[in-house]
């Protein structure tokens, strides 16, 4: 037996969470009163609304129009009224606006699109226009437009598809149970994706922790042509350029895409979105939330309509047993804490996290002891005691020519700092400093 | 929109909420863990020196731990930082025994007491505390104390086990010393280290007097043999605290090793550096220098290798970087036992690379994760 | 005149921290947990405060200043007039905004710094300003409002002084004289309403 792929550096938590949902199979969601679909659901630039206050909205309605190429359709989750834009803050606090749609409890909707269920013969332009007009985008938590992702730049050459299902972040069980219960979704939407690009090579990185999720694969993959590689449980595994290098042992160069290194990655959510945008003909307005955390009293996957509010996710999950100490969206290692529960699920949105008091951390103030643990974890080679060191005195001249821009701010670092120091926090301080002085031409001091 | 909609389900309000940034979970550890750990690998070294040196080398440790404490939460007060965190975090206790087991174990007291407020005030806090020393705050105490106070610092008891059957006794004792021993009474004697005999043959040596040379030469052949190397191996040899049982050193070692605590490269390095270089010049120049096995079991290179080069802090921080570290440590011992003025080399050699370390850490920085050769914009 | 160059006479300014938002008036200040430094907080969701413009209070401009002139009471930075030099460094070191070095002389100061419409500023503090335009229109001169916030025009011929703060009668208490503000040092709830 071959040894199990994996990439250098990174860390393996030694307690992930995962047992309080990996067996809990997708719960659908009952229909709510309102939602709220939030405008900037996707990186670049958020799109422009068609809708306006007071429009009754079926489901599946486009709501806003992408403004770009680098940028997303918006669909309704629900049909019903748009009774308010409100003001709601995004996942990462940004504030921004949001439709306040309330509901006519009837969920009725036209699918919009015709199914391309030939898609084997298919023109790649049709797929491709598809995959845009359905508005999918990164479902992992970067939200980068899928169509965009999928566009190779021109004089690059890709031969290989990686669907990444290795889902490294502590706690989230989202595409684990995705894989679990339909895999045909997954693997037909890489079969479409590897028929639109034309690549040979197809692979799905799933970790060895997911053992169902890969048996659940493998029994399929090959109809498909699929390889399922199993990767060591290793966090961040599911990093783009991590799991090229485990995958192909190609390396992506620093500051270039996938593309540069003959891949693209997607993640197993939105193969699954390519599917039915494709095959169903249906955009994206729902999506699976891992719904978790010590404090909740029945932790679960929930297939969430965007716009759910999350302190409505909470109900669903049968409230908490203590006040939690944090909520995040996303993961505990690279999701954004939120200061209130008024936020709403987002195309983007991988789990909702309530974690109790005592299993916070808590970052001291306290000096570096030069351990070099940060720099045995940090998967890109980075050493970040002495990044933070260069970021505490100001120096963002000697950050930037310390490769500061090529850290992912996974939080590997900060996991294992004895001393409990806010590396993340520093070094993204560092980068918005080098971003700031390169768009003023400068470099500061 | 966070009300109590039934008496069964409990919903959030959000009061409890902290901000923060990524990541909202940590490893297990901090920093009193590393250090406890660390003093747990001492042991072995410690309970050797108490067993070899007796109740006065407890007494050293002790009062040395003591006044390192003692110092760091005087200079903390005077200092206006914080006292509790800076003496709970154990770091000036760890200092405390390495220091410790760098002292001979016939010091008056005041060696101890001063040597702890010379490691806590001039090494560690003068740069900013914890984290901020750039030299090994026990090595810079040891090595004042050996500037300032050479007598003291130099008077070695002889360790259990070292009686008048010892072989080549009375070169160790001195023919003075030598009639007590032969009567039994070892109590308050003091006698020479192999490394201490050593270079007094070398200044023999070194003089044109043929015949006092070849007696000298032929004395130390005395202390070179197979049979005192594995006296020497096992502790039962004159020397500091901690320096003279190598296997509690190197188990020390393992289990600093096991704890993922330190840096494998450095003691490995130092200790190699130092057996290659005086193997090399034991091998092409016999005369000037002892083999490496005599090189290595005398002396503190297994101390200095394990306990002293390898502190987290002033050290360097990549594998390459420790790699250079260890055997420029390992070399300039080596040089300075050689053709230096002093015995033992370990301690300015781990200093002077200490000095590089900021340098070594440049160069050997890690390249990032696809890295390519640009050039500048 | 050196060189035959006229050095010209330039104003004495002095730094003012334009917001009165410390924990007291404030609705919600979250517990922040992280890097003690307002450039950094800001990124984590904008920061633990509510309003997105108002002082973080964690001591940027504090550690900035080289006449020790700052102090953070509250999680609100307070400047005494009399150690400010007028270097500016605050200004440089503050990543809203919130700082501005004004003339020296001047006594009365509109303290918030958040464009944002009147009502949502509300909700998230006690004293902001909702631009009601009362001081503009005692002295159109002496105040500009621009949207929601209304600022003393340093520029003016006369500078508002604390009589015309008195029958002003800001209804938020956004605009006040500077000693007055330092009241908040006291933590007295009524330093809104204390004349003197």
């Amino acid at each position: 037996m071959s040894r199990i792929k994996t990439f250098k550096g990174g860390i393996h938590p030694a307690h992930d969470g995962k047992e309080l949902t990996c067996n809990m199979p997708i719960t659908e969601a009952p229909l709510l009163e309102k939602y709220y679909v939030l405008f900037s659901e996707n990186a670049g630039k958020a799109p422009r609304p068609t809708a306006a206050v007071g429009d009754k909205v079926k489901k599946y309605q486009l709501l806003a129009e992408a403004d770009g190429f680098v940028s997303a359709n918006l669909h309704s989750p629900t049909s019903g009224e748009i009774t308010a834009i409100v003001e709601l803050p995004g996942a990462t606090g940004v504030p921004d606006k949001a439709f306040e749609i309330t509901a006519d409890g009837k969920d009725h909707g036209e699918v919009p699109f015709a199914p391309v269920s030939d898609w084997k013969n298919a023109d790649s332009a049709v797929i491709m226009e598809r995959i845009r007009e359905a508005g999918i985008v990164g479902m992992g938590g970067a939200a980068f437009p899928s169509h965009v992702k999928l566009t190779v730049p021109p004089g690059k050459n890709v031969d290989t598809l990686i669907i990444n299902g290795a889902e490294c972040e502590p706690y989230l069980t989202a595409d684990h149970r995705l894989m679990v219960e339909f895999p045909e979704k997954v693997l037909c939407g890489a079969a479409i994706m590897a028929k639109m690009l034309n690549v040979a090579n197809v692979f799905v990185g799933i970790e060895n922790n997911k053992r169902d999720a890969i048996a659940s694969l493998e029994s399929l993959a090959p109809e498909y042509g699929i390889k399922v590689i199993p990767l060591q449980v290793r966090y961040p595994q599911g990093a783009e350029k991590q799991l090229i290098k485990a995958i192909t042992d190609r390396t992506v160069p620093s500051g270039g895409l996938p593309a540069d290194a003959g891949c693209i990655v997607q993640n197993a959510g939105s193969s699954a979105a390519v599917y039915e945008a494709v095959v169903l003909g249906i955009p994206l307005i729902e999506r699976i939330v891992t719904v978790t955390g010590e404090v909740v009293k029945n932790p679960g996957n929930f297939k969430l309509k965007i716009g759910t509010p999350v302190i409505e996710a909470v109900k669903m999950a049968g409230g908490i047993t203590e006040e939690p100490g944090k909520l995040i969206l996303g993961g505990p290692m690279m999701g954004f804490s939120q200061k209130s529960f008024d936020v709403p699920v987002a195309k983007n949105t991988s789990g909702i996290l309530l974690l109790p008091v005592d299993k916070v951390l808590n970052f001291a103030s306290s000096p570096c002891i030069r351990c070099a643990r940060c720099v045995e974890a940090c998967p890109m080679n980075l050493m970040p005691c002495l990044l933070c060191a260069d970021v505490e005195g100001n120096r963002f001249d000697l950050a930037q020519s310390d490769h500061v821009m090529d850290c992912l701010e996974c939080g590997a670092c900060a996991y294992v700092c004895p001393s409990h120091r806010p590396l993340v926090q520093l070094l993204r301080r560092a980068k918005a400093e080098v971003r700031k002085a390169k768009n003023k031409g400068t470099v500061q001091k | 929109m966070s009300e109590n909609i039934s008496n069964d389900i409990k919903l959030p309000t959000g009061e409890k909420l902290v901000l923060s940034s990524s990541p909202h979970i940590s490893a297990n550890g901090n920093v009193r863990g590393i250090m406890l750990k660390v003093i747990t690998a001492l042991l072995p070294a410690a309970a050797a020196g108490i067993w070899f040196f007796g109740l006065p080398a407890a007494a050293v440790i002790v009062l040395t731990v003591i006044s390192c404490v003692i110092a760091e939460a005087v200079w903390c007060l005077l200092a206006g930082k914080p006292v509790i965190p800076a003496i709970t975090d154990f770091s000036a206790v760890v200092t405390g025994v390495i220091l410790a087991l760098n002292l001979p174990s016939a010091v008056p007291f005041y060696i101890p007491v001063i040597g702890g407020f010379i490691a806590i005030w001039l090494g560690k806090q003068v740069f900013g505390g914890l984290g901020h020393n750039p030299f090994n705050p026990a090595i810079v105490a040891r090595v004042a104390l050996l500037i300032a106070l050479p007598a003291a610092m130099t008077i070695w008891s002889p360790p259990r086990g070292m009686d008048k059957d010892y072989p080549a006794a009375e070169l160790f004792f001195g023919s003075v010393a030598m009639k007590q021993v032969k009567q039994g009474k070892l109590d308050g004697i003091s006698c020479a280290t192999p490394l201490g005999i050593m270079t007094d043959t070398e200044k023999i040596t070194d003089t044109s007097d043929r015949h006092a040379s070849a007696a000298a030469k032929h004395n130390f052949d005395r202390i070179n043999t197979p049979a005192l190397l594995k006296k020497y191996f096992w502790g039962i040899r004159p020397g500091c605290i901690g320096e003279t049982c190598i296997p509690a050193l190197i188990l020390g070692g393992i289990m600093l090793i096991i704890f993922k605590l330190i840096n494998w490269r450095v003691p490995v390095c130092f200790i190699g550096a130092v057996a290659v270089t005086s193997g090399l010049v034991n091998f092409f120049f016999p005369g000037v220098t002892p083999p490496p096995l005599f090189h290595l079991f005398t002396g503190g290179v297994f101390l200095g290798a394990v306990f002293m080069a390898t502190d987290m802090v002033s050290s360097p921080v990549t594998n390459r970087g420790c790699l250079i570290f260890g055997i420029g440590c390992g070399v300039i011992t080596s040089v300075i036992r050689i053709w230096g003025n002093y015995p033992e080399g370990v301690s300015f050699g781990i200093l002077i690379m200490n000095a590089l370390v900021p340098l070594i850490d440049r160069w050997c920085a890690k390249r990032p994760f696809g890295y390519i050769r640009r050039k500048e914009v | 005149m050196a060189l035959g160059i006229d050095a010209g006479a330039g104003k004495r300014k002095r730094a003012v921290v334009r917001c009165s938002g410390d924990t007291l008036q404030v609705v919600r200040h979250l517990n922040y947990n992280g890097v003690t430094d307002c450039a950094a907080a800001s990124l984590v969701a904008g920061g633990p405060k509510g309003c997105r413009y108002g002082c973080l209070g964690l001591g940027s401009c504090v550690n900035a200043c080289p006449a020790g002139a700052i102090e953070i009471v509250n999680n609100l930075a307070l400047v005494h007039r009399e150690l400010c030099i007028g270097c500016g460094k605050c200004v440089a070191a503050c990543p809203r905004g919130v700082i501005a070095l004004v003339d020296a002389d001047a006594e009365v100061h509109v303290y918030c710094n958040s464009p944002a419409k009147g009502a949502e500023k509300r909700k998230q503090c006690k004293v902001a300003c909702i631009g009601c335009r009362k001081c503009a229109k005692y002295a159109e001169d002496k105040f500009t409002v621009n949207g929601s916030l209304a600022s003393v025009n340093y520029d003016a011929e006369v500078l508002p002084d604390a009589e015309d703060v008195e029958n002003i009668k800001c209804p938020t208490g956004a605009l006040l004289t500077a000693s007055q503000h330092h009241l908040i040092e006291k933590n007295d709830p009524a330093w809104k309403k204390d004349k003197k």
